[in-house]
């Protein structure tokens, strides 16, 4: 627990660092392309169309889930994923990819994942906006239960942190792990029920599937914006979801801490 | 003047593994080593403030390892390093991002070095003007020349204001003006009292800026002492090293470098520390995923807790039922014997088939009224197959098969949608439209539906009918009372489970009663056909 608080000690005494070099990045991120900063939200746009046409008119023929547009209920799961995803996978090569920029110099390497979840942040949050308008366009009103909201950005970004950490450490030692990551990653988007929701799956796969973490923010996302129940009400899960997170986080911080000084003899 | 830096038995070696698994085998193992290098073997020495130190040294003699060294790159293998000061290092195009234009990367490093963004803004005219590099400033790094990198790499690192300043060969890439801007700053710092070390082949320019020289030779300090007089010893030593022909050198060098290789380090290396810290966080980490374990079991077995509870329940009414019909089935025994001695019930219930026919007496011989499904009446007494029941009071008898009593109901709420499966496709697709007209009258329905088949009148009521959509619609005085789904699915085998278990009552066979929060649905199975009523059967009191 000394290597989390330490952990959690450092990114607090860079809290300032941390956002300049998120600014930026975000920054600095598009500026070789024509269009700039508006890719960030075409390229979404495309995948939102992409998976709507094939998932919500091919395959469900257009029905909707429960009382809620598909489109809407889709958005409400992929908008969450477009930051989890990149999120992870650039979180967990973070250092490695910095390491010969920071390594001459004295620089709390800790904090580069955090960076990198930073960075992403500002398009999750206008994406969160933009999603909110088009709720309340189609006619859904989470009313009340908007107000967890903070809650599932705290599981969100403190299970983003603990993983981050931890896998930015293993992907220094082993490099084949950044290529194992990234396909489990493509793995387990369609293993969450992002673009099929789960209602007709036998129970039993229904409660293994939930075992993955993603399930537990995914779901949260679309019970604040749908309006469909509160955090408290499955606190079996909630219990799993923290105990995961802080188990990862802990694991994340030793490695770290273990193996921090020599990163740069591992390259 | 004080002590700036101090290294006392430093020895920095680095491991040379084949292979990856080797490396691998290095991280978990650390004893595990299969051929070791010592770049720099027990170095002891001490350099105070405001001293310029050059190093001079021929390849491979560690003096790159000691520029990482002393910038707190790498750690050192053993040994021990007091470094009081921020240092900061230039070397050729070292921490500069290839992909980022010049001034991108004045930016980042300054960021990185943890100034805030109007220190940076101050800084960056200095750095341009101090590294000169005009109109390249704009191109990407991996554009520049050797020069221009290491022109700019100098002009950053003199600019974040560090405490120490490790030149490492980084000025032998610059041509002449470059050198002399550069050896100027050099002695402005030297004047504000701040620490330089200074790596180059160069004997010249070593000799020109430097206090003490520092002579590395294959890994160990070969000499260390005042400018002149190392320098000197250096020449010396290149020369006689010059004039050996090619096999000597070689010779020369093998052995050196083999030497160097076989010093098995001091290695009073700090044995692994698994001290105390190391293993309370692994317990912890043990501790946390037993939980975690723990947690997801919880969750496979499907919320136990709640499950248990409900169970209890469950099993409290089943008892209700058994004792109930424990009692039914005793006292039929007995009233067997008896002669039909009836058994009291005095329980309301549903009838559960399409019509019966209410006699007088129990044998059945004279009728007296007729009741339909969901009817509400009140049984009396059982004798032997038949109740003896009221409703409005009537009394009369009908067969106990007829009806289901309040205790063998179910209560279970099930919603629209659980049906799915026996919805014909057409409907399937539409059912919310399709309910969302619930509420409305007939001139809206006659509007918003097109395809009328059949309508007329029946007892109940009037009549639409659009088969294409597989719906029919019953009114009472214009008001919509019932939607009936024709063609549903009842044969699907998911649906036989679910209305058993979920149907609120049924005659077993042909007619099932589910309730959702909002209708009252009955199915008909030898029919195929799903009313769904506007109002669900009044609660048995």
């Amino acid at each position: 627990m000394t290597h989390v608080f330490h952990l959690l000690k450092e990114q607090y005494a860079n809290l300032g660092l941390i956002f300049r070099m998120s600014a930026y990045d975000v920054k600095s991120q598009y500026q070789m392309h024509y269009l700039g900063a508006l890719w960030q939200f075409l390229t979404p746009a495309v995948q939102i169309f992409v998976y709507w046409f094939v998932f919500g008119i091919g395959i469900r023929g257009g029905a909707p889930v429960g009382e809620i547009p598909f489109f809407v209920w889709l958005l409400c799961g992929l908008i969450p994923w477009f930051f989890i995803g990149p999120s992870l996978v650039q979180g967990s090569n973070s250092i490695y990819t910095k390491i010969n920029l920071v390594s001459k110099m004295k620089f709390p390497v800790s904090i580069l994942p955090t960076i990198t979840i930073i960075s992403k942040s500002t398009n999750f949050y206008i994406m969160l906006v933009i999603l909110t308008g088009i709720i309340y366009l189609s006619g859904i009103n989470p009313g009340i239960y908007l107000l967890q909201l903070p809650y599932y950005l705290l599981c969100l970004y403190a299970f983003l942190f603990a993983f981050t950490i931890l896998a930015s450490t293993i992907s220094i030692i082993i490099r084949d792990f950044q290529l194992f990551l990234q396909s489990m990653m493509r793995l387990l988007f369609f293993l969450t029920p992002i673009l099929w929701e789960p209602s007709r799956m036998p129970e039993i796969y229904h409660q293994i599937l939930k075992l993955n973490p993603f399930y537990y923010l995914i779901f949260g996302f679309r019970d604040t914006f749908l309006g469909q129940g509160w955090f408290y009400e499955d606190l079996t899960y909630m219990l799993y979801f923290w105990l995961l997170t802080l188990l990862i986080l802990l694991v994340g911080a030793i490695m770290h801490f273990k193996f921090r000084k020599k990163f740069i003899d591992f390259l | 003047m004080s002590t700036k830096i101090s290294f006392s038995n430093v020895t920095k070696v680095y491991n040379l593994y084949k292979k990856k698994s080797d490396k691998l085998m290095g991280i978990f193992f650390p004893s595990y080593r299969e051929k070791h290098f010592n770049a720099i073997y027990d170095l002891t020495f001490d350099v105070s403030e405001g001293e310029t130190v050059g190093v001079v040294g021929i390849n491979g003699s560690g003096k790159s390892t000691l520029s990482n060294l002393l910038a707190q790159v790498v750690p050192p293998t053993s040994g021990e390093i007091m470094i009081d000061g921020e240092p900061s290092l230039i070397a050729i195009s070292a921490g500069l991002n290839a992909h980022l234009s010049g001034i991108e990367n004045i930016k980042l490093k300054c960021l990185m070095l943890g100034m805030d963004n109007s220190e940076v803004e101050d800084v960056i005219p200095n750095i341009i003007e101090f590294a000169d590099i005009g109109d390249f400033m704009d191109q990407p790094v991996k554009n520049y020349s050797s020069g221009m990198k290491s022109r700019l790499g100098f002009a950053i690192s003199v600019h974040t204001n560090p405490d120490i300043l490790i030149v490492d060969e980084a000025l032998s890439v610059g041509d002449q003006t470059f050198y002399e801007r550069c050896i100027k700053k050099i002695d402005e710092f030297k004047k504000e009292g701040k620490t330089i070390f200074f790596i180059s082949h160069s004997i010249n320019q070593i000799q020109s800026i430097s206090d003490r020289v520092m002579w590395l030779h294959f890994g160990e300090l070969k000499d260390f002492g005042p400018a002149d007089e190392v320098i000197k010893n250096y020449q010396n030593f290149i020369d006689w090293f010059n004039e050996l022909d090619n096999d000597q050198q070689k010779n020369y060098k093998a052995k050196q470098l083999k030497s160097q290789s076989n010093r098995t380090p001091s290695l009073k290396k700090e044995k692994n520390k698994t001290g105390k810290g190391d293993i309370l966080a692994s317990l912890q980490a043990i501790m946390i995923l037993l939980f975690t374990v723990m947690a997801a079991a919880l969750l496979l077995l499907d919320h136990p807790v709640s499950a248990l509870w409900n169970y209890e329940e469950e099993d409290e009414d089943e008892e209700i039922v058994n004792i109930n019909e424990d009692d039914l089935e005793n006292e039929a025994e007995e009233t067997q014997d008896e002669e039909f001695e009836p058994i009291e019930i005095d329980q309301e219930g549903y009838i559960n088939a399409e019509e019966i026919i209410v006699y007088e007496d129990e044998n059945q011989d004279r009728e007296i009224d007729n009741l339909t499904f969901g009817d509400i009446v009140y049984v009396e007494e059982q004798f032997d197959d038949d109740y003896s029941i009221r409703f409005n009071d009537i009394q009369g008898f009908i067969a106990s098969t007829e009806v289901s009593l309040e205790s063998e109901i179910n209560d279970s709420i099930i919603s629209v949608q659980e049906l799915e499966v026996i919805f014909p496709d057409i409907f399937l697709s539409s059912w919310e439209y399709h309910l969302a007209h619930m509420s409305l009258e007939e001139d809206d329905i006659r509007e918003n539906y097109r395809g009328l088949t059949d309508q007329g009148q029946t007892d109940e009521g009037s009549y639409l009918e659009y088969s294409n959509d597989h719906v029919r619609f019953l009114f009472e005085d214009d008001d919509l009372t019932t939607l009936t789904v024709t063609d549903v699915n009842v044969q699907e085998p998911q649906f036989e489970a679910f209305r058993e278990e979920q149907a609120i009552f049924t005659d077993g066979e042909n007619l099932y009663y589910f309730e959702t929060e909002q209708y009252g649905i009955t199915i008909n199975i030898d029919e195929r056909e799903m009313e769904i009523s506007n109002s669900k059967l009044p609660e048995l009191s």
